[in-house]
């Protein structure tokens, strides 16, 4: 039996309060591992940046889930790896149990920095002295005395014909942008250095700022690549770009809500439902469809309904909405699946 | 120097396993023994004022610390055949939310507000029974509707290394209810805090296991004050 689908059987065995000691540690050993490789492919040398090791963050992020309550349960476990949601998986195929699973540690993860965020003490001085190292050997960059100061600049090479425009010491925040524009984060020292230039080459800048400007840009730049942008790509197995992603996705959930805004007119013509209710039913499955984007269904067909009609009672939705809603849901799950499954394997 | 390194972080992660899944080897552990002398024919005016009559029930075992400051008693619920433990201390901070281990299951169970824990049907040879406490090293009072986001606490009550001892306390906005990150500060070199419990209410107690110091906790929404219990 494949990995992921034993995990999804002790989840089950922690739901029915049904396991010993070896399925728990096995399970919480297991997310651990997953963490650790999503931290250490992701994180290069930034986790130095912080007070605590990889090992730290993965250990945390993993604790809080198995947080006991005094009848010894987990309950965010449970809430996260519900019944519901494990019988679901049990059919379903692996890949998407592995998914949602990634889905669910990274959400985890990005908030166990968010907590940590107060915390994080930047290695200066080190960063500092690899910043000296690489621009020293480097030779794009100059570094010059001036006073007190250690002023470090770079000069493009292909000038264009034109004088490049000069970036200094007050115009440190605009170097960042660049920096983060450029997806510099989660970069080592000389690499990011490398590719810096590479930048400003592209964008015929010329800098003159202080070491300690650009030590600043330097962890600033990797304190928002941990905090803000450690997320999307991990939610597959291939590296596709994140940005790609997010492009394609809105795309697609417009497009879907297309589809269901002409299902639903059909729905209205066919006097099956009122044409008021068209837009009740387009904002419950609005919600559904952040609700998978952010780790899955919570919560019953019904309560996304009931949202924005109050007054419908279980009886009237199980007579009249609940087959309508439910092929709604059936379609769009479909439709976003063929559009993954086709943009995978592009 | 690497291998090392990386056999020294394995075992790290599989010591940290083992204490979420398995019973923790507390520091500050009481040894109980059990006591021979006659049990009590009224067990009700030990451990269950106020409770159905003691007739329902049947003392089974007594067992109490080698100072007799603390006594543990073992009944069994004749009717449902489930076990329960009664702590007994004369102060409050030392029958309250304590870990009850009982080493033959290699299990702890925290006692609720009256020293009370419910053992359930286990298996339990009352005989050969091994039984520890870990009492709070520390308790820390916190309401969090009166509390800034951010807040440094003070015990309210802590034993020997514990005493200098701060908790900050960080509030964060959950899906559902507000996240707590609680976390030891001022800690002695040679103390390390092997659990934190969240005592939201009598129903309501959290239990984590803290990494460097550090628990995060998600209780329930609308919770009202709460307690903060560190065990060595």
């Amino acid at each position: 039996m494949a990995g992921e689908k034993k995990l999804l059987l002790k989840l089950l065995g922690i739901i029915n309060n049904n396991y010993n000691e070896k399925d728990l540690e096995d399970l919480i050993l297991a997310l651990v591992n997953q963490i650790l490789l999503i931290i250490r492919r992701k994180s290069g040398l930034h986790f130095r940046l912080a007070s605590y090791e990889p090992r730290d963050i993965a250990l945390l992020t993993v604790s809080s889930l198995f947080v006991r309550n005094k009848q010894g349960r987990f309950p965010v476990l449970e809430r996260l790896f519900n019944w519901k949601i494990v019988e679901k998986f049990l059919s379903a195929s692996e890949t998407d149990f592995q998914r949602y699973l990634k889905n669910i540690l990274l959400r985890r993860l990005k908030q166990t920095f968010y907590y940590l965020s107060s915390e994080i003490r930047p290695e200066r001085a080190r960063i500092k002295r690899e910043i000296l190292y690489t621009l020293k050997k480097s030779s794009e960059y100059n570094l010059q005395k001036a006073g007190e100061k250690l002023l470090v600049t770079f000069i493009p090479q292909n000038s264009h014909g034109q004088p490049p425009e000069k970036l200094t010491e007050d115009q440190a925040d605009r170097l960042l942008a660049i920096c983060l524009d450029s997806g510099l984060g989660g970069l080592q020292v000389p690499k990011f250095f490398k590719k810096l230039a590479e930048s400003l080459e592209r964008n015929h800048l010329q800098i003159e700022l202080t070491i300690q400007q650009l030590l600043e840009i330097y962890v600033e730049t990797q304190k928002h690549y941990l905090l803000a942008e450690v997320s999307s790509s991990f939610h597959y197995k291939k590296q596709l770009p994140a940005s790609d992603f997010h492009e394609n996705l809105c795309g697609w959930i417009n497009e879907l809500r297309e589809r269901n805004n002409r299902l639903l007119h059909k729905y209205v013509q066919k006097n099956k439902i009122k044409p008021e209710e068209k837009e009740i039913y387009l904002k419950a499955l609005d919600d559904l469809i952040m609700d998978w984007q952010d780790g899955g269904q919570e919560k019953s067909l019904f309560s996304y309904l009931q949202n924005y009609q109050p007054e419908i009672s279980q009886e009237e939705y199980r007579q009249e909405k609940r087959k309508i809603l439910e092929y709604l849901v059936k379609n769009s799950r479909n439709f976003l699946k063929n559009k993954l499954d086709a943009w995978q394997t592009l | 120097m690497g291998k090392n390194f990386k056999t020294l972080e394995k075992k790290d992660i599989l010591h940290f396993c083992n204490s979420l899944s398995h019973s923790v080897n507390f520091k500050n552990r009481i040894n109980l023994y059990l006591r021979k002398s006659q049990s009590s024919p009224f067990p009700h005016l030990l451990g269950f004022e106020g409770l159905p009559s003691f007739e329902f029930y049947a003392e089974k075992v007594t067992l109490s610390s080698s100072d007799e400051s603390y006594l543990l008693r073992i009944l069994r619920d004749n009717i449902k055949g489930d076990l329960e433990a009664h702590l007994l201390h004369p102060e409050k901070e030392k029958y309250q939310y304590v870990f009850v281990c009982l080493d033959n299951l290699h299990r702890d169970y925290l006692t609720d507000a009256h020293g009370r824990v419910y053992l359930g049907q286990i298996d339990l040879d009352l005989s050969q029974i091994k039984a520890s406490l870990c009492p709070p090293s520390a308790i820390f009072d916190l309401d969090p509707a009166t509390s800034p986001l951010s807040v440094t606490l003070r015990p309210r009550y802590a034993t020997g290394d514990f005493e200098g001892i701060e908790l900050r306390v960080e509030f964060f906005s959950g899906e559902k209810s507000r996240i707590l990150k609680v976390q030891a500060t001022n800690l002695p070199d040679n103390v390390e805090i092997k659990k934190i419990a969240l005592v939201i209410n009598e129903l309501e107690i959290l239990v984590a296991v803290p990494q460097k110091g550090l628990a995060i906790f998600e209780p329930p929404e609308n919770s009202e004050v709460f307690q903060i219990n560190l065990y060595e």
